[in-house]
């Protein structure tokens, strides 16, 4: 079971690592970040899950991370849809492609 | 869900005493992240019940509020010295004299920052009270990371000081510039989070508790105990030091901190080279020592140990940074390669991992802090009106303009080469030396690679200095947009360079006592050693 | 008064001050007054401070300057330094650093005391005439006392450390005077070069100087030469390069950026750019040869490293012929006397690479002497002819400038070696310690000496050279127009005058037997001497004959020697391959790391990061981009090649986190994310 829930967090980590690599839409970027993020609640929520059967120093703490960690993601998605915004109103755009005023 | 139900039942019951309990306890141990906290949301009223000329009351609350803080953090370390560390919180919080010499800088760069922010923000006209608020919330993260003892509280002092800081990074609304450095800032640290998150879930999946403590104890056990444990560890310890030379723009994972450097407002690139860099570092420490130590060294049973990437990023950090910052042309830029660089330096203290090294990463955050924001006040004072202000060009002829200005200047940019008498010097000197103390010839080798970078990074700071003094004036270049806040930086800042630089004992004094509870790694490493290191008598301990 | 000696650097460092700040407020008078009193205040102090070393038992020992603050205090603070050594094998014990900021008084430091202080007060004072009206006339000064603080520092230094803040101060000061006429771009340009030469020396010199910490365990002097003492140390022979050889040689590399030895010493000319009593105190007098007293102050571990100090006076050897072979073509007339001076320096490096210390730092004295008075002789010319530096366009100034006109010819007289002037007898004590080294092997001692010899000769040649064109050759275009008598104002002429003197008698300060470092020479024998004379004549016939006597006979010579007299002008091609090899090794360097952060990277990283992506993650395949991307690269043969294709097409961002994502990828395939997975079921398969 738990072997299985790792391996689905172990690709939806790689599918977002992925999508923040080929991905040209700021938004699409931002879902793929949100997967990563996704991903490590799986491994907490099933490592908590493990813990807790067998009787740990600190069971369900990785419960309460994931929650936490779901908070941090909404603040996270606010001020990013936020920064998007406004980058949409100067530039109108939102592929990164396009946001290149900053020379290497 | 009737288990997890009965679980979280149990865990409330017993590890949460009382919400009033918990409240005092609180009150007793983070009394400077509450006093920071009112503040900001006082700025915060401030800015939405002042009218638009009167922005500036928050700036002046924020300043306060900072100066309060300090008091409190200072008193803390004077009053309760002896009854340090303090841990609370359910083992989350921990305030020691590491925490407190951390949360210091932090809220000394947040008052710096508002000192130079203020006049800043006149001549950009987008003077708004949040902007003050902004920079107190990602004060209280600074604060929050050293005291973080459990990956949730590091995580979330993190979160607090990056979302602000993204924020202010974009504060410039009708500026493409900042919006697409705030764009590209956001991105990626919220990928690198990512990537530091997922590593934590599989840390804590292997040690069973987030506490750094615990992991100390159980990650060792646990692969003493199954080898096959070596690869799942090892996944993410990798991820969470990829994640960590993020956050500290350590090359190669640096490629953020020029883009948000050059477009952030001048005053936020102050406060993100040196606030939210030196949280960083310590966030680096408290996981990478306090929770990873056992880690450090490879051992017989395959594990591979997390020194030598630490020691690879360093030198790559030192180096990159360096040879990339000669041929910049725009001074923020600059800058934020230099900072790149000094990334690797202060990391050397990590990788020599003696007592010496300790202090020495301590030393020379405190230091690099003052010299850092010395240059970047110098730096806002070019911008006026229509001039941007941040090429080397503008610094022409600045020595028949404003020599005190230049002077400092030259002080500053001294001391960020690590040239004698001045802070940086004593700086590099101590982290060096400890490379040299651990006797390692790897270390060694990493010592003269840093020598060599300082001999480099040398050349672009005089770069500076030649500007100001052998280049001729700017026809009709404008009078510095100076203010007595500014004035104060620069002179406090020029002072403490050079005082520390020549008499710098107070100074390593307090780094020692903060770095003084940073468990040292183990004497000399068999396998990386040389020979005759390894002969009796060679090293005490 | 020794222990009093910590004043000696303070009076200058308030004279900086005061005149760094309040200078531009004051008048010139006030400005001149304010910073030779602060040197004058050094050099009463050295003086006392020396009679009293030199009165008292002391002889040959270090005596620590005072005890406490500011005297001495500890600087960079540590644990209990370690102070008995077993050998390079042990390393110091955790927390053995300490550095105190603390001075010492011993017979090296005594002369060097002297001569810095001495001639430097004489050149403040010249140079108060020379730099009359000029707009930045206080800065100037503040420089000048600024240099004044680092180099007593640096002489006083008791520790590597605090030497190493004189270094970087005297270097510093030096950058600032070179540059200090920034109008002029080649001024602005010269001063870039020695600012990069000398960085490269400073690497050389730290990788030095943590060596020997880490081989000594302490960077204290006095404990360095005591754990030598002990012998505990094993010596390289000669032919073994050990951890000390490498030590001596990178403290050699920043001895070759400071003290201009080939192939650093190309900023030295060019430094010339700068007022002329800076190339008189800063570029020939004093700073130059602090390398050559680093050297003499750690000569006990050049002495354990035999192979180092081999390079070191082969070094020299080749220094002081290139150079001195160039100091013949130049034209601009203080160009010739940096040549000279590097030729000179490599000269000092020769005698220390051969063990005999205490000459070098005989030659250092005299050659501070009459190198300083040929500089400011110059610098009176120069000022006399309103910024003229041209050799071809002087002629015929003995006459019109009789007071230069002597001093000068006294100086030359001196620099060529001619008996009884300084300069005979400590090149004479320099040519007898290279040819009686006890560290060399015996032909290439024997070749050295007469390299030596012609470097003499050649020295005598184009001294004369320059004296004669300047003075005695048929006049040229001045010497008609304008042909009164030049005024030189007192100012000028007292320290030419006070050079002049110490010149011709500094000889009988024979410091090298006194300061008894390395190999003492007596002066035994009349070979050497008479060898040393010919030499010295010879060059002194050829040039008074080519440039006087048949100046025509000169030109036919110099025109027939066409090419290679541009070669030698150009010091043999090491100045233009100065401008390319550092600055644009460096630059291209760092050109190539821009690039890299553009270019290379960017597309290592996409292929690699696609590569490594369409490896890892199967499910990347499904991904509807990457079918977009086959769709569109149909000249693409695989899928991967396509990824490139298109990972090279995205713009900044997504090559901006691939750099960052690819160090995660490349990790995570590393560590073996499968093997990861399996190894975790393996173990909680029981479980579950």
């Amino acid at each position: 079971m738990l072997t299985t829930v790792l391996t689905i967090s172990g690709l939806m980590f790689a599918l977002g690592v992925a999508g923040v690599l080929t991905r040209r839409n700021i938004i699409v970027i931002f879902m793929a970040i949100e997967l990563i993020l996704n991903a490590a609640n799986l491994n907490f929520v099933a490592f908590s899950r493990y813990w807790a059967s067998i009787g740990g120093i600190s069971p369900h703490t990785g419960e309460v991370f994931a929650v936490f960690v779901m908070v941090v993601a909404a603040a996270e998605a606010a001020v990013g849809l936020g920064l998007v915004i406004a980058l949409y109103r100067n530039r109108g755009t939102v592929s990164v492609d396009d946001i290149d005023l900053l020379k290497w | 869900m009737t288990v997890e139900g009965t679980g979280l039942a149990v865990f409330v019951s017993t590890a949460v005493p009382s919400a009033v309990d918990l409240l005092a306890e609180v009150r007793d141990l983070a009394m400077p992240e509450i006093i920071v906290s009112v503040f900001a949301c006082l700025a915060l009223l401030v800015a939405a019940g002042a009218g638009p000329r009167h922005q500036r009351l928050a700036g002046w609350a924020s300043l306060g509020g900072t100066a309060l803080g300090l008091v409190s953090v200072v008193s803390i370390w004077i009053a309760q010295g002896r009854t340090l560390p303090r841990i609370g919180l359910a083992g989350m919080y921990v305030v020691d004299e590491f925490a407190l010499l951390f949360k210091g800088i932090a809220v000394v760069a947040a008052a710096v920052t508002i000192a130079i922010s203020m006049r800043f923000l006149t001549e950009e006209r987008t003077e708004r009270g949040e902007y003050y608020a902004l920079v107190l919330f990602a004060t209280v993260g600074m604060m929050l990371v050293p005291s973080g003892a459990d990956l949730l509280s590091l995580f979330i002092a993190l979160e607090l000081m990056s979302l602000s800081v993204y924020v202010l990074v974009g504060y410039l609304r009708g500026d493409g510039r900042s919006n697409e450095a705030a764009m590209k800032y956001f991105l990626l640290g919220a990928f690198s989070s990512g990537v530091l998150l997922y590593g934590m879930s599989l840390v804590y999946g292997v040690a069973g508790s987030t506490r750094l403590v615990d992991l100390a104890v159980a990650l060792p056990q646990a692969i003493s105990a199954n080898g096959d444990l070596v690869l799942l560890v090892g996944v993410g310890v990798a991820l969470l030091v990829a994640g960590l030379a993020f956050k500290v723009a350590a090359a190669p994972f640096h490629v953020w901190a020029p883009d948000a450097y050059e477009g952030a407002p001048t005053p936020v690139t102050a406060f993100m080279s040196v606030g939210v860099k030196a949280a960083s570092f310590a966030l680096l420490v408290r996981i990478l020592v306090d929770g990873l130590g056992p880690l450090r060294a490879a051992v017989e049973s395959g594990w591979p140990g997390w020194d030598l990437s630490v020691g690879v990023l360093a030198a790559v950090a030192m180096t990159w940074g360096n040879l990339a910052a000669l041929t910049q042309k725009n001074a923020k830029r600059l800058l934020a390669y230099s900072a790149v660089a000094h990334s690797g330096y202060a990391l050397l203290g990590v990788v020599a991992g003696n007592r010496m090294g300790y202090t020495g990463l301590v030393l020379y955050i405190v230091v690099y802090v003052a010299m850092n924001f010395g240059a970047f006040a110098v730096l806002i004072a070019l911008r006026r009106g229509t001039i941007a202000g941040d090429g080397i060009e503008d610094f022409r002829g600045l020595a028949a303009r404003a020599p005190g200005m230049a002077a400092l200047m030259t002080v500053f940019m001294l001391g960020l080469g690590g040239i004698p008498p001045t802070a940086g010097f004593v700086g590099k000197f101590y982290l060096f030396a400890a490379l040299v103390e651990t006797g390692d010839r790897w270390l060694v080798a990493l010592a003269a690679l840093a020598l060599v970078n300082t001999a480099i990074s040398a050349y672009y700071y005089l770069l500076f200095v030649k500007a100001m003094y052998a280049d001729a004036d700017e026809a009709g270049a404008p009078a510095l947009a100076t203010s007595p806040g500014l004035l104060a930086v620069v002179v406090v800042s020029g002072v403490l360079t050079l005082a520390v630089g020549v008499y710098p004992q107070p100074v390593i004094a307090v780094s020692g006592a903060a770095a003084e509870r940073l468990e040292p790694a183990p004497g000399p490493k068999p396998t990386r050693n040389s020979a005759e290191r390894a002969a009796p008598g060679g090293r005490a301990r | 008064m020794i222990g009093f000696a910590w004043l000696i650097p303070l009076f200058p460092l308030a004279g900086a001050i005061v005149l760094g700040t309040l200078g531009r407020r004051f008048g010139e008078r006030a400005v001149g007054a304010i910073a030779i009193a602060a040197v004058a205040g050094s050099l009463i102090v050295s003086a006392l401070a020396v009679a009293e070393y030199a009165g008292s038992q002391h002889h040959g020992a270090a005596v620590a300057v005072g005890d406490g603050f500011p005297a001495s205090f500890e600087w960079i603070p540590g644990g209990a330094a370690r102070t008995s050594a077993d050998g390079i094998a042990s390393a110091p014990v955790a927390g053995g650093l300490s550095i105190r900021w603390s001075y010492s008084v011993d017979a090296l430091t005594c002369v060097m005391l002297l001569v810095v202080t001495g001639v430097g007060l004489l050149i403040h004072v010249f140079a108060t005439a020379y730099m009359r009206g000029d707009p930045g006339f206080a800065r100037f000064f503040a420089y000048l006392n600024l240099f004044m603080f680092s180099m007593l520092v640096l002489v006083m230094a008791a520790n590597f450390p605090v030497l190493f803040v004189g270094w970087e101060g005297v270097g510093l000061c030096s950058y600032l005077l070179i540059g200090f006429w920034y109008e002029r771009d080649a001024a602005s340009d010269a001063a870039k070069k020695a600012f990069v030469a000398n960085r490269i020396g400073d690497a050389g010199f730290l990788l030095g100087i943590f060596g020997a910490f880490a081989v000594f365990g302490s960077m204290d002097f006095e404990t360095i030469a005591r754990v030598i003492g002990t012998g505990d140390i094993v010596p390289d022979a000669l032919g073994e390069w050990g951890v000390l050889s490498v030590i001596v040689l990178g403290l050699f590399v920043g001895v070759a950026g400071k003290s201009a030895q080939i192939p650093l010493f190309v900023w030295l000319p060019d430094a010339m750019q700068g007022p002329t009593p800076v190339s008189a105190l800063i570029h020939a007098a004093t700073m130059v040869t602090a390398g050559i007293y680093l050297m003499a102050r750690v000569h006990g571990v050049l002495l354990a490293a035999p192979s180092a100090m081999l390079v070191i006076a082969c070094v020299g050897a080749v220094t002081a012929l290139v150079a001195g072979l160039a100091a013949t073509a130049q034209d601009d007339i203080k160009k010739v006397l940096a040549y000279s001076t590097v030729s000179q320096l490599g000269l000092m490096a020769l005698a220390c690479g051969a063990g005999a210390f205490g000459t070098a730092i005989f030659h250092v004295m005299t050659h501070a002497f009459f190198k300083a008075l040929l500089f400011l002789g110059a610098g009176a010319i120069i000022i006399a002819l309103h910024h003229e530096q041209s050799l071809s366009r002087m002629g015929g100034l003995a006459r019109r400038m009789p007071v230069v006109c002597a001093t000068m010819c006294i100086g030359a007289l001196a620099i060529a070696g001619v008996p009884p002037t300084s300069g005979f007898f400590s090149k004479d004590a320099m040519l007898i310690g290279v040819l009686e080294s006890t560290v060399l092997p015996l032909p290439l001692r024997t070749a050295l000496f007469f390299v030596g010899l012609v470097v003499a000769a050649l020295t005598a040649y184009y001294t004369t050279r320059m004296i004669g064109m300047a003075f005695f050759a048929r006049g040229s275009d001045h010497d008609e127009a304008h042909g009164g008598k030049l005024s030189v104002p007192a100012t000028m002429t007292v320290p030419l005058v006070v050079l002049a003197v110490l010149s011709v008698f500094g000889g009988l300060f024979d410091v090298g037997h006194w300061l008894a470092i390395g190999t003492v020479v007596t002066h035994a024998g009349w070979m050497v001497p008479a060898l040393a004379t010919v030499a010295a004549v010879s060059g002194i016939g050829l040039g008074w004959w080519l440039t006087v006597v048949r100046p025509g006979a000169g030109r036919a010579i110099s025109l027939r020697l066409g090419p290679v007299r541009e070669a030698a002008a150009g010091a043999f091609g090491f100045d233009a391959a100065a401008g390319v090899v550092p600055v644009g090794a460096t630059l291209s360097l760092a050109r190539a790391a821009m690039l890299a952060d553009v270019e290379v990277v960017d597309r290592a990283v996409n292929s690699t990061a696609a590569g490594t992506v369409s490896g890892a993650g199967g499910s990347n395949w499904t991904d509807a981009n990457v079918v977009d991307g086959i769709v569109r690269g149909t000249g693409e043969a695989t899928v991967s090649g396509s990824l490139v294709f298109r990972a090279m097409q995205s713009g900044r961002f997504a090559g901006t986190s691939l750099v960052l994502a690819m160090a995660v990828a490349a990790i995570v395939v590393a560590f073996g994310w499968n093997a990861a997975v399996a190894a975790f079921g393996h173990w909680f398969g029981g479980g579950q």
